[in-house]
């Protein structure tokens, strides 16, 4: 399956051109805050990336936002930082033009619709918990509980240091399937809309009759008006007809939930 | 890649591409710039802080420059020449530098000073260390000198030993070797021993052939007297006198031994106004005697008609209770054991105390004839036995047998047995002092009888058995015992007949028992015999084997015979 | 979103908002509300996206929030009110069922019923008020003894995908329980 390897390869690789700039509310001095440029990649979270952002801007601010709480918005929208940047993008910035423009606050935190997730560890325990979900969502016997803590920790440095091969040396054992148990019990994913909180349903890769569910029927599952949508994925346009089980091994965000984008056309 | 066609790579083919393209539109089209973008910020940020830097520097400089325009205006101002002007300058900043030199001084001081004290404090911190450490070194050599002394004696302990250890090896293997020579000293012996008897064995059976020989000699030649005789006596015919013949007839018959066990009770009578203890047929069979707890010795003959037996003496002088009578073997002299402590010794045809034989500390419980009619053995509950000589009236022998005595005999001309409260039967050679052999039976040992052939034992104890003694080999060989067959007191008697085939014995439920002793083991009760109604304490076979007495605890004596 | 019976909504929101937007006033010492909606939006952490949601298709909703401000603040009226919507009518509500972990306070009443539309983080936030949790002490919800759920996640698909025998249930303690 080297085709497999080198989607799973090519999405980890995937990064987005973001453009940093201070929110006119928080400048201190006459002097204009330079931007500031970075590629991030699609996989990780923005907490784990606005060190640098964060010295840079740090000294543009005024005294009271020192040592406040960084958070994003984006054309007025907060972002929620907890969600992979790769869905963030998909989600709001998809047909904006790049590269993505993105405005960083310190004061005014928006208290009622993010959440603290600023430190790593906070984001590290929050990252563990969604995969443990997925895990008891794919697994009638959760393997996450049966790894030892250094495989935890290999998985969340992984994802921190963007080593492809260390993550998936441990992921690898989240998405296996053995032969006489090909699917999991339930795909773990959540549909996102622009406006509204994110849909999450049980759903299994097969039906009754032994059929292998696609993207189409998890669709009409969660949207059963037919109305048509557009979807994205890990920035690609899905076809209907992928089949879920391969969709969950392969276009799974680090968390091992697939992230829908969904726009209404 | 997947072959374009089937359907499943096609929309992998399809995904792959796009996502081709999006890696493409979104990040490999901005790496380069955002690469750029990022050396360039690091780089205007070093120049940056380089640039303040210098600007620090530069600011630094100009001041130091005002300084220096300021104090070269007022040096101008107050001195015209120049020189002066220089000098003053230059001894201005000799001063300056001096100053500086001093400000540095005082602060190399002061520093010095602190370091000092700080030094001072480390130094009395290790110093108490120092002592502290000499402290535990003392006492660790203290401890060191104490274990080496311990060593030293632990060593000189062990040295002594070793050489003690040496001293028992030695010893032993001396010891060994000398075993083994007596081993092997023993070995020859009993070779020797056996070649001897061999050799004694042989010389026996010369004799007895040479005996037989002879016996069958002399045989032959009374024989041939005898039919010389009768031949010669058959030459002159000789008249009988009948009358002469058969006043012979009330000539006293040498007494034959013919042992019938009678089964009736010819005399039952009263003989003491005590319990009787012991009774004894004289050795010829005339007399019997009996010992009462009366404190008498009385002398009976039994009538030949059948009559009561007539009492024929009252022997008197004893203190307490006669605990047994002994007749001597020449039928003149009687014996009598007391409770008084002392035995006495009466003659028959005056009937008078010849000897009392004081000496015991308890009770005396046997006296015997002994070797000869001179002599007498007693046996006493002060665990000892005397010796007595009648003719100098002295005890001549103590022996110390170490329980109290309840009956013995004589044999042979040395030896006595004694039968002892500690359940054990002792024999004893006069000549020696201590037990020849003993014997250790089941129950205290009430009496003892020997069997005319000398080669017997009888020995009634309290475990209700009668035993047979091959005094040989000093083993029990037949045990005698009845189901109600009960030893009723500490000085019960059993007796052999007289040809040694019965046992007699009598019980506390006043049953005699007979016992034949050629039967064996079991089923050897020959016959009982009741007639007395307590306990019976003594018993006597009559020389010629055909009547028995036996006395009991109720005074009363009982004559057996069939005549 | 799916638009749930709008008279139940209306209630718990109205109520749940009374109690909270009460507490709030309370503690910022703020002049009586304006707009219902902006005052939502600024002190209200967790119905603020409903508000923000639901407003312009129930004005009516505006209103409501708007006299519940007004409702002298009872920061023990807050179970109670629950409470009574959920013995009144449980039709379209989650049967929520809180049970203690470790040394966590037991709480008197377990069972609650819940708007699914509800998200975890205002369960989080009921729970804390109801055991009166110190600001900084902490709370973890568990599903399944096993992971955390996303605070933005709705009870509603939570119960969906994890709610078993008509319930779901929901584990609270002050540590760090599972991982």
């Amino acid at each position: 399956m080297s085709d497999d390897r080198e989607i799973l390869r090519e999405l980890w690789n995937g990064q987005v051109p973001v453009h940093f700039v201070l929110s006119s509310d928080e400048t201190s001095n006459m002097e204009a805050p330079q931007p500031y440029f970075v590629l991030v990649p699609r996989q990780t979270y923005f907490p784990l990336c606005l060190d640098k952002v964060n010295r840079h801007f740090q000294k543009y601010t005024t005294q009271t936002a020192a040592g406040q709480e960084i958070w994003l918005d984006f054309d007025g929208t907060p972002l929620r930082m907890h969600y992979p940047v790769g869905v963030l993008f998909d989600l709001f910035a998809h047909d904006a033009l790049l590269p993505w423009t993105i405005t960083v606050h310190y004061s005014a935190f928006p208290e009622d619709e993010l959440i603290h997730l600023a430190s790593r560890d906070a984001m590290e325990s929050y990252f563990m918990s969604t995969l443990k979900e997925a895990d008891a969502l794919k697994h009638k016997v959760t393997i996450v509980s049966t790894m030892q803590k250094k495989d935890h920790k290999q998985l969340w440095t992984g994802l921190l240091n963007d080593r492809f091969d260390q993550f998936w040396a441990i992921n690898r054992k989240l998405m296996e399937v053995s032969s006489e148990n090909p699917y999991f019990r339930y795909i773990p994913f959540r549909v996102y809309q622009a406006d509204k909180s994110f849909i999450q349903k049980l759903v299994k890769p097969v039906d009754e009759e032994g059929r292998r569910q696609t993207l189409a029927d998890l669709l009409l599952q969660v949207f059963p008006d037919h109305q048509n949508r557009k979807v994205v994925i890990q920035g690609v346009k899905m076809s209907p007809q992928t089949p879920l089980q391969w969709l969950s091994e392969h276009f799974s965000y680090p968390d091992n939930f697939i992230h829908i984008c969904v726009h209404e056309k | 890649m997947a072959a374009p066609g089937s359907p499943v790579s096609d929309w992998k083919y399809d995904i792959i591409q796009q996502i081709h393209h999006r890696n493409r539109v979104e990040s490999a089209s901005f790496k380069p710039v955002f690469d750029a973008y990022g050396k360039l910020f690091e780089f205007s940020d070093s120049l940056k802080a380089q640039n303040t830097q210098l600007n620090l520097y530069v600011e630094k400089l100009k001041e130091e420059n005002v300084r220096l325009q300021v104090s070269g205006g007022t040096g101008g101002s107050s001195a015209s020449d120049p020189r002066a002007q220089e000098r003053i300058a230059t001894l201005e900043q000799k001063l300056y530098k001096l100053q500086e030199e001093l400000t540095e001084m005082h602060r190399r001081k002061g520093e010095n000073a602190q370091q000092l004290i700080d030094m001072k404090n480390a130094l009395q911190e290790k110093e108490r260390l120092l002592a502290d450490r000499e402290r535990r070194i003392q006492d660790q050599d203290a401890t060191i000198y104490g274990m080496k002394l311990a060593i030293k004696q632990s060593e000189a302990a062990v040295l002594e030993l070793e050489r003690t250890n040496q001293l028992i090896k030695d010893e032993q293997q001396a010891l060994h070797i000398a075993y083994c020579s007596m081993e092997e000293k023993f070995r020859k012996m009993a070779n020797e021993n056996e070649d001897l008897i061999q050799r004694w064995l042989r010389h026996k059976a010369d004799e007895v052939e040479r005996m037989n020989i002879e016996t069958e000699n002399q045989n032959r030649m009374r024989q041939r007297s005898l039919q010389r005789d009768i031949i010669e006596a058959a030459k002159d015919p000789v008249a009988v006198n009948l009358e002469r013949l058969l006043g012979h007839d009330d000539v006293p018959m040498m007494p034959v031994c013919c042992v019938v066990i009678p089964s009736t009770a010819q005399r039952k009578f009263e003989a003491h106004d005590a319990e009787v203890n012991a009774i004894r047929w004289s050795p010829s069979g005339r007399f019997f005697a009996t010992g009462g707890g009366d404190r008498k010795v009385k002398l009976w003959e039994p009538s030949p008609s059948g009559a009561e037996p007539e009492c024929r003496g009252v022997l008197t002088g004893s203190n307490a209770a006669v605990m047994a009578v002994e007749f001597d073997p020449g039928e003149t002299l009687i014996a009598g054991a007391s409770s008084d402590f002392a035995a006495r010794v009466w003659t028959l045809n005056d009937q008078r105390l010849r000897h009392t034989l004081t000496g015991h500390s308890g009770k005396v419980m046997a006296c015997k004839f002994f070797s000869s009619s001179h002599r007498v053995v007693s046996g006493s509950h002060d665990r000892t036995l005397k010796i007595w000589d009648l003719r100098s009236r002295a005890c001549i022998q103590t022996i110390f047998a170490g329980s109290s005595c309840n009956d013995l005999v004589c044999y042979g001309s040395q030896n006595i047995i004694s039968a002892h409260f500690d359940k054990k039967i002792r024999y004893w050679d006069s000549r020696s002092e201590n037990a020849v052999n003993e014997l250790l039976l089941y129950g205290k040992i009430t009496s003892l009888d020997m069997s005319p052939d000398s080669l017997y034992l009888l020995a009634c104890a309290r475990d209700d058995t009668v035993k047979l003694i091959d005094i040989r080999n000093n083993q029990v060989t037949v045990t005698l015992c009845a189901d109600n067959f009960k030893v009723g007191c500490d000085w019960t008697r059993a007796v052999f007949s007289p040809d040694g085939q019965y046992a007699m014995a009598g019980s506390n439920d006043g049953t005699l028992y007979v016992w034949n002793l050629k039967t064996g083991q079991h089923d050897n009760v020959e016959k009982t015999l009741k007639e007395h109604t307590t306990t019976i304490t003594s018993c006597s076979w009559h020389p010629q084997g055909n009547q028995l007495l036996s006395c009991d605890k109720n005074k009363k004596v009982v004559l057996w015979s069939d005549m | 979103m799916a638009d749930p019976s709008e008279g139940n909504d209306d209630v718990i929101t109205a109520e749940d908002l009374s109690e909270i937007t009460g507490i709030r006033l309370d503690t910022i010492d703020a002049p009586p509300p304006p707009p219902a909606v902006t005052v939502a939006v600024s002190v209200h952490p967790v119905s603020l996206e409903e508000a923000l949601l639901s407003s312009p298709s129930t004005p009516v909703k505006t209103s409501n929030l708007g006299e519940a401000a007004v409702i002298s603040p009872d920061s023990q009226a807050a179970p109670s009110a629950v409470e009574e919507a959920a013995g009144g009518d449980k039709e379209g509500k989650v049967d929520l069922l809180l049970k203690a972990v470790g040394d966590a306070p037991i709480m008197k009443k377990k069972r609650w019923a819940v708007d699914p539309t509800k998200k975890v983080a205002w369960v989080s936030e009921f729970v804390r008020k109801y055991l009166k949790c110190e600001p900084q002490e902490s709370l973890f919800l568990y599903v399944n003894q096993y992971f955390s759920p996303s605070p933005d996640q709705e009870i509603g698909s939570l119960y969906e995908c994890f709610g078993s025998d008509g319930k779901l249930v929901l584990h609270y303690c002050k540590q760090q329980a599972w991982g």
